[in-house]
C-alpha cells in the first residue's frame, strides 16, 4: 500500500499566471526509495511541500494528498510532526540550538517526550550516526557535512516512517554529499523508512531507487525503474541526460547510437556531478549483475540491447563484453603534448568541428610573463597554527584556464586569498604579471588585475536590486553616467543577466546569482579571475552556461584560476589542471594527463574505461573509441 | 510512537494554525504587553508590591544596601516583559525573529571592525522596535544585552544593560506604535527625525542608565557630586555612542526596514 | 578544569549567587577579605595564568577606587590632609572607600570564575523549565551569533577580493562600508531565518505539553553539596540580618563587639568561598588514594 498517495493535485501560488504543479499524480510506497529529478525550478520543492501540511505554502489547491490512506489534513499535527520527517537544503538555516545534543533533541522536547525515553532516543541516535564523538559540540564548529547529517539525525530521533529530502547533499562537497547519501540509503535498507529525495547528484542515488520520478514544468514526465527513465530520458533528448550517471550515458550513446545529440551539443554531455565514491557494495552488486546478464552484443538493429548498467562498476562489465565482442583498431586517444583541452583534441579527431572545437594559440604567449608565479610560498594564519601553505610554488600562463583541484582543507581557497594580498605569507613570493605582489597598489591591484568570486555568489550583492550592486562597482571609477550605463550593458550582456537588472539578487536561481556575481566581478576588468567553487549547488545545464562564459573570458585573453571539487566540469574544460595535496602543489598537467594518471580522483568516464582504452576522460572520449 | 498523551488535537491544532499565518493575532493587538487586563493588573501589583518589601528590607540592612536593591528593582521593571513573553506562548516564526533581531544586534559590532568605539547595537535594537513594536522592541533590546553577556561576560552590569537597552528599544517602539513613526520606508526627513530620535535616546536614557550602574556598583557614598561627576564622566562616551547609533540608522534604516517588510510580504511572515 | 565545575549546575549557581550577595552585603572589613581572598583564589584557579591580568587591573581599580570616595565623602573624625578650601580627607572615608572597593573587586573576580563554569548552555538549561521560550530564544541567539561573525568575515573576505576592503579609506567610507555589510547581513540572516522556523515547525515546535531534556542529572552529591551550601549560606544570611556584622564607620570606627554567632558567620563564610577549592583537594587526595591502591 502507498504511504503517500498524490492524486491529481495542481497548485498555484497567489497571484502567478501558471500552476506550479499541474494534475501531478504519485504513488509513494511504503519503504520504498523514490528519487525526484529534473531541472531546477521545475517545481520539485513545491511538491515536497504538499506533503507535510505546517510547511505547505499559500496558494489554490486542487487534488489531494494522501498519507496512510488519509487526507493529509486530517492528520493531526502531532502525529505528522513525528512521522513524516522532512530534511531542508540548507544544512545551517535547519538547526535551531546550539548545541549538538539540544539540537538531536529539540523534536523530542516539542513531542512532549518523557526524560527517560528522550534520553534513550538521543543515544540511540547519536550512536547509529556515530556522532557520539561530537555530541557535546557547538553546532558551530561543525561542517557543512557533519551538519546536515545532524539534521538528518535530529529528524530521525522522532522516529519517522518516511523521510522526504529536498536537494539535501546541493551545498555539500562531493565527498561529505556521498557520505550523506549512503546514511540515506542504510537508514532506507536497515530500518525500511520510506525515503522520497529530491535530488540532482544522480549518480550516486540512481543505482538505489525503486522509482525515478522526473518532473517538467510542474507535472511527473516520467516515472519508473531507473533503467526504464534512463533509456527514455535518453530517447527524448532531454536536457536532463546530462545529469544522468555517465555509464548510462555512455552506454546509451553507444548502444543506442543515439550519438546525433552527443558531440556537438555544448549543453550535453559530461557535465554531471562528481562521484568518488561508486555505489554502496551491495547494491552496486544488484546493478552489476543485472547488467552482466543478458548481454545482447549485437549493433542496433537486431531487437537485443544490452540491459544499461547505472554504475561504473556495471558499466566497466559492459564495456569489457562490448570490447571483447569487436576488433578496435585504436584503443587510445593521443596525448597531443602542448595542446591542451580535453575534449577539444577528441573533437578534432573525430572530425566532429564545433565551437569548444578550435584549439587555441596559447603558446604564442609564451614570452609575456606568467600571470601569476608563486615560488615556496608558505603561509599559516597564526603563529601557533599549523602550516597551511607548505611550499606553494605554481605558474599560471596568459590567457589560460587553470584548475586547482584538491580535498577539503588542502589550503585551494587559502591560494586564492593569498593571490588577492589579503593572506600575506610568511616566507616565498608571490608575482603577478612579472611584478611582485606587494608592489602593486591597491587601487591598480583590484582596478582592472585581480578580482575574486567568492564561493557564495549571494556574499557579494549589498543592494536590493542587480542595477544598483553593479553600480556600486563603478561608483569609485571617473566615468560619465552614460558610460557607466553603457558599461553595465555590456557586462550583463556578457554574462547574460541583461533581463535580470531589476531584480532583487537574493530572488534569483542559484545558476543565475553565479552569473550576477560574476557580472559584478567583471566591472573591475581583470586581468586574472579567480574562482572559488563556482559549480557548487549548480545543475547540469546552467554549468554548461557558465563554461562557455568562461571560455569566451579566456578567448578575450583574461586569465582564470579555478578552485574545485567538480572532477567531470575540470576534465571537459580547463587547459590545465593542477592537485594541491597537503598545502603544496604535486602536480600540472593538462586534464588528458592529469586524469588518466590518476586512478581514484578522475572522472567517472576514466574509470569505467581504465584497462579498455588509453587516455579516455570524457564520455565523448569513450563514446568515440566505441563506435570507431 | 512517541508519548502522545497530551494535547492531541488532531486536524484542529493544524487549523489553529493555518489561521494563526493567515490572519495576525487580532486579540493580542489592543493590550500592550499581550496580556489580558486581569493579568496585567495582576503583574503591575506583583511588582510594585515587591520594590516596596525590596526597598523597605533594604532600608532595614541599611549600609551599602542599595548597591543590590537597585539591581532588584531593575530586574523587577525587566520581568513583566519576559513573562509576558512566556504566558502568549509564542510561536516558531516570532521566536526566530527575535532571535534573528537580537543576534544581529550583538553582532553589529563585527561590521565596523575598523572604526573604534563604533557601537550600533542601540540603532539595530531601535529598528527592530520600530518594525515590531514597543513589546518586541524592549525584549530585544533585553534579551541583546543578556546575549551579549552570555558571550562576552556577564558582570554586576548586565540587569543594568537589559533594561537600558530594552528602555531604549520600547520608546522607540511606542513611537512606531502610535503611528508618529512608519514601519518602514521612512522619508528622508523622517529618518533625520528618527535618527535625531536615536541619539537622543541613547544619550538622555540608554547612556545614562549605564552611568547609574557604574554609580552604584563603583562609588563607596553615593553623593549628589559623586553622582554629578560620574554622569559628566559618562557624557562623553554617550555622545560618541549616540552619534554611532545616529549613524547608523541613518546608513541602515531604510534597507534594514526594508528588509524586514520584504521578508514579511515575500512569507506572510508576521509581526510578533 | 576544577571538579566543582562537574557538578549540576543548580549547584554551582546557588554557590555564585549566594557569594556575590554576601559579597556586596558585608561591610565588616573582615568579611569583605574574606571574600576578596575567596574571589581572587577561584578566578586563579579558573582562569590560570592568564587571570593575573585581570587581577593586575583590579589592584588598580582597587587602589583609585578607594582614594576617590575620602573625595566625595568628608566624613570621619581622624582627619589625614586637607586640601583645596579646607576640604578633609579623613582615615574612616578611606578605610570605607577601600571596603567599597574590596566589594567591587570581589564581584568582578566572582563573575570571572561564574562565565568560566556557568556557560550559556548551562544558564539556558537552568531556565530552561521556568522559561522555556525565553531561553530557547537565547539558545538560538547563542547558536546565530557565531554564525553571523562567520558569514560577515566572509563577507567581507569576499568584498576585499574586488577592492572593497574597509580597512582604509576615510572615516565616511568605513562606515557606509560597515552598513553596506550590515544590511547584506541581514538580508542572508532573514532568509535563513525563514528555512530556521520551517524547520522548527516541521518538527513540532508550537504544540502542546513541550518537555525539556535533562542534559544534567542531579544526584546525591550534587544534594548534600547544595544542602551545605543552603546552610552556610542561612548561618550569613541571620548574621548580617541581626546585625551581628554590622560595623560604624563614622565618625569613628567601631567594629563592636563579636559575638558567638559572628564567628559562626565567619566561619561559614570562610567555608562557603572556600567549597570549590575544598572539593579539588579532596578529589585530588581521593585520585592519589585510588591510583595507590591499583
Amino acid at each position: 500500500m502507498a504511504l503517500f498517495s498524490i492524486e491529481n493535485l495542481t497548485f498555484s501560488y497567489p497571484g502567478a499566471a501558471k500552476p506550479a504543479l499541474k494534475d501531478l499524480s504519485l504513488d509513494i510506497p511504503a519503504g520504498s526509495y523514490v528519487v525526484l529529478c529534473g531541472r531546477s525550478g521545475c517545481g520539485k520543492t513545491t511538491l515536497l511541500r504538499h506533503l507535510k501540511s505546517v510547511l505547505t505554502p499559500h496558494g489554490s489547491t486542487d487534488g489531494r494528498v494522501l498519507f496512510d490512506g488519509r487526507p493529509l489534513g486530517e492528520v493531526g499535527a502531532r502525529e505528522q510532526a513525528a512521522r513524516i520527517g522532512f530534511v531542508l537544503q540548507n544544512p545551517d538555516a535547519q538547526i535551531v540550538t546550539d548545541k549538538v545534543w539540544h539540537e538531536l533533541a529539540f523534536g523530542l522536547e516539542n513531542l512532549g517526550c518523557d526524560p527517560e525515553t528522550m534520553r534513550l532516543r538521543v543515544a540511540e541516535m547519536a550512536s547509529y550516526f556515530g556522532i557520539q564523538h561530537w555530541f557535546h559540540r557547538d553546532v558551530a564548529q561543525l561542517s557543512g557535512g557533519q551538519k546536515q547529517l545532524l539534521n538528518l539525525a535530529a529528524v530521525m530521533a522522532m522516529q519517522p516512517d518516511v523521510l522526504v529530502l529536498d536537494e539535501p547533499t546541493a551545498q555539500l562537497d562531493p565527498i561529505a554529499a556521498s557520505d550523506f547519501l549512503a546514511t540515506v540509503l542504510k537508514i532506507n535498507r536497515e530500518l525500511g523508512t520510506t525515503v522520497f529525495i529530491a535530488e540532482h547528484r544522480l549518480e550516486e542515488v540512481f543505482p538505489h531507487a525503486d522509482v525515478v520520478a522526473l518532473m517538467e514544468e510542474g507535472a511527473i514526465a516520467i516515472a519508473g525503474s531507473p533503467r526504464e527513465v534512463g533509456e527514455r530520458l535518453q530517447e527524448s533528448h532531454d536536457p536532463m541526460v546530462a545529469a544522468l550517471p555517465a555509464p548510462l550515458r555512455i552506454w546509451g550513446a553507444v548502444e543506442r547510437r543515439l550519438v546525433e545529440g552527443w558531440p556537438g551539443d555544448p549543453s550535453g554531455v559530461g557535465l554531471s556531478d562528481e562521484s568518488l565514491g561508486g555505489g554502496l557494495s551491495g547494491e552496486s552488486l544488484d546493478a552489476a549483475s543485472a547488467s552482466a546478464g543478458p548481454v545482447g552484443v549485437g549493433p542496433l538493429g537486431d531487437g537485443r540491447l544490452s540491459t544499461a548498467p547505472l554504475t561504473v562498476r556495471g558499466g566497466r562489465t559492459w564495456l569489457g563484453d562490448w570490447c571483447r565482442g569487436r576488433q578496435l583498431p585504436v584503443r587510445a586517444i593521443p596525448e597531443m603534448a602542448g595542446e591542451t583541452g580535453a575534449m577539444r583534441p577528441a573533437a578534432a579527431e573525430m572530425g566532429q568541428s564545433n565551437a569548444a572545437g578550435v584549439i587555441r594559440p596559447v603558446a604564442a604567449k609564451a614570452n609575456h610573463p606568467a600571470a601569476v608565479e608563486m615560488k615556496e610560498v608558505w603561509f599559516r594564519y597564526g603563529r601557533e597554527l599549523p602550516d597551511v601553505l607548505r611550499g606553494v610554488t605554481l605558474s599560471v600562463p596568459e590567457g589560460q584556464f587553470r584548475v586547482l583541484l584538491g580535498g577539503n582543507g588542502t589550503g585551494k581557497s587559502t591560494v586564492l586569498r593569498v593571490l588577492t594580498g589579503a593572506l600575506k605569507p610568511y616566507r616565498g613570493s608571490v608575482s603577478l604579471f612579472g611584478s611582485k605582489l606587494k608592489n602593486w597598489r591597491d587601487d591598480e591591484l583590484f582596478r582592472g588585475c585581480v578580482a575574486m568570486l567568492p564561493q557564495d555568489p549571494l556574499s557579494l550583492f549589498v543592494t536590493d536590486s542587480l542595477k544598483d550592486d553593479l553600480a556600486e562597482m563603478l561608483s569609485g571609477a571617473k566615468l560619465g553616467p552614460e558610460q557607466r550605463c553603457e558599461r553595465i550593458e555590456e557586462v550583463a550582456q556578457l554574462c547574460e543577466v541583461t533581463g535580470l537588472l531589476d531584480d532583487h539578487p537574493f530572488d534569483l536561481s542559484g545558476g543565475e546569482q553565479q552569473r550576477a556575481a560574476l557580472a559584478k566581478v567583471l566591472l573591475t576588468e581583470p586581468r586574472l579571475l579567480l574562482l572559488d567553487e563556482p559549480t557548487k549547488g549548480i545543475d547540469a545545464v546552467f554549468k554548461a552556461q557558465l563554461a562557455e562564459l568562461l571560455r569566451r573570458l579566456t578567448d578575450n585573453g583574461v586569465t582564470i584560476l579555478m578552485v574545485s571539487h567538480d572532477v567531470e566540469f575540470c576534465a571537459r574544460y580547463a587547459d590545465e589542471a593542477s592537485l594541491l595535496f597537503d598545502g603544496a602543489v604535486v602536480s600540472s598537467n593538462p586534464p588528458r594527463r592529469f586524469f588518466s594518471q590518476n586512478s581514484f580522483y578522475t572522472t567517472a568516464a576514466n574509470r569505467m574505461s581504465r584497462g579498455f582504452f588509453e587516455n579516455a576522460i570524457t564520455d565523448q572520449d569513450v563514446i568515440s573509441l566505441c563506435l570507431q | 510512537m512517541p508519548s502522545m498523551t497530551n494535547g492531541e488535537k488532531g486536524p484542529d491544532s493544524i487549523r489553529q494554525q493555518e489561521e494563526w499565518r493567515q490572519a495576525p493575532d487580532r486579540k493580542r493587538r489592543g493590550s500592550s504587553l499581550g496580556l489580558s487586563r486581569s493579568r496585567r493588573w495582576a503583574m503591575g501589583i506583583a511588582v510594585v508590591a515587591a520594590s516596596i518589601v525590596t526597598i523597605a528590607v533594604g532600608a532595614q540592612l541599611g549600609g551599602r544596601s542599595y548597591y543590590l536593591v537597585s539591581v532588584l528593582l531593575v530586574i523587577y521593571a525587566i520581568a513583566p516583559f519576559f513573562i509576558a513573553f512566556e504566558l502568549r506562548r509564542p510561536q516558531a516564526r516570532e521566536v526566530v525573529v527575535l532571535a534573528v533581531m537580537c543576534a544581529l544586534a550583538v553582532v553589529s559590532r563585527v561590521a565596523f571592525i575598523w572604526i573604534p568605539h563604533f557601537k550600533p547595537m542601540a540603532a539595530i535594537v531601535m529598528l527592530a522596535a520600530i518594525a515590531l513594536g514597543a513589546r518586541s522592541g524592549f525584549l530585544v533590546g533585553a534579551v541583546s544585552a543578556l546575549a551579549s553577556g552570555l558571550i562576552f561576560g556577564l558582570g554586576p552590569w548586565t540587569p543594568w544593560q537589559m533594561l537600558a537597552f530594552g528602555a531604549g528599544g520600547g520608546l522607540m517602539g511606542l513611537l512606531a506604535d502610535v503611528g508618529v513613526v512608519p514601519r518602514s520606508k521612512l522619508s528622508p526627513k523622517m529618518l533625520v527625525a528618527v535618527s535625531t530620535g536615536g541619539f537622543l535616546l541613547v544619550v538622555l536614557l540608554v547612556g545614562p542608565i549605564l552611568d547609574t550602574c557604574t554609580l552604584f556598583t563603583m562609588m563607596g557614598t553615593i553623593t549628589p557630586t559623586a553622582a554629578a561627576a560620574v554622569y559628566l564622566a559618562g557624557l562623553p562616551v554617550n555622545l560618541i555612542h549616540g552619534t554611532a547609533t545616529l549613524a547608523t540608522l541613518l546608513l541602515a534604516g531604510n534597507p534594514l526596514l526594508g528588509k524586514l517588510a520584504r521578508v514579511q510580504m515575500k512569507y506572510g511572515l508576521l509581526r510578533p | 578544569m576544577s571538579s566543582f565545575e562537574s557538578f549540576h549546575p543548580l549547584v554551582t549557581f546557588f554557590f555564585f549567587a549566594s557569594v556575590i550577595v554576601l559579597g556586596v552585603c558585608f561591610l565588616n572589613p573582615l568579611f569583605s577579605a574574606v571574600g576578596l581572598l575567596g574571589a581572587a583564589l577561584m578566578h586563579l584557579r579558573t582562569r590560570g595564568k592568564e587571570g593575573l591580568r585581570l587581577l593586575g587591573g583590579m589592584a588598580i581599580a582597587f587602589v583609585v577606587l578607594s582614594l576617590l570616595n575620602p573625595l566625595f565623602n568628608p566624613a570621619g573624625d581622624t582627619v589625614l590632609f586637607t586640601y583645596g578650601p579646607n576640604r578633609p580627607f579623613t582615615l574612616q572615608s578611606l578605610v570605607f572607600g577601600m571596603v567599597t572597593a574590596a566589594m567591587f573587586v570581589t564581584v568582578i573576580l566572582w563573575f570571572s570564575s561564574f562565565n568560566a563554569i556557568m556557560t550559556g548552555e548551562k544558564i539556558t538549561y537552568l531556565f530552561g523549565r521556568m522559561a522555556p521560550s525565553l531561553s530557547l530564544t537565547l539558545t538560538m541567539v547563542l547558536r546565530l551569533v557565531p554564525t553571523y561573525r562567520r558569514k560577515l568575515r566572509s563577507i567581507m573576505d569576499a568584498r576585499a577580493g574586488i577592492g572593497k576592503s574597509g580597512a582604509t579609506g576615510p572615516l565616511t567610507s568605513r562606515v557606509r562600508n560597515g552598513g553596506a555589510l550590515l544590511s547584506l547581513l541581514a538580508t542572508w540572516a532573514f532568509e535563513s531565518a525563514l528555512v530556521t522556523a520551517d524547520s522548527m515547525r516541521s518538527r513540532g515546535f508550537g504544540l502542546a505539553g513541550r518537555t525539556c531534556f535533562a542534559a544534567y542529572r542531579f544526584t546525591l552529591r550534587d544534594g548534600v553539596l547544595l544542602a551545605i551550601e543552603m546552610l552556610l549560606t542561612a548561618l550569613c544570611a541571620v548574621a548580617l540580618m541581626t546585625g551581628a556584622t554590622a560595623v560604624e564607620y563614622f565618625p569613628v570606627i567601631s567594629l563592636g563587639c563579636p559575638t558567638v554567632l559572628f564567628w559562626l558567620a565567619l566561619l561559614s563564610y570562610v567555608s562557603l568561598v572556600l567549597i570549590p577549592t575544598f572539593i579539588d583537594c579532596w578529589e585530588h587526595i581521593l585520585w592519589r588514594f585510588s591510583l595507590s591502591r591499583i
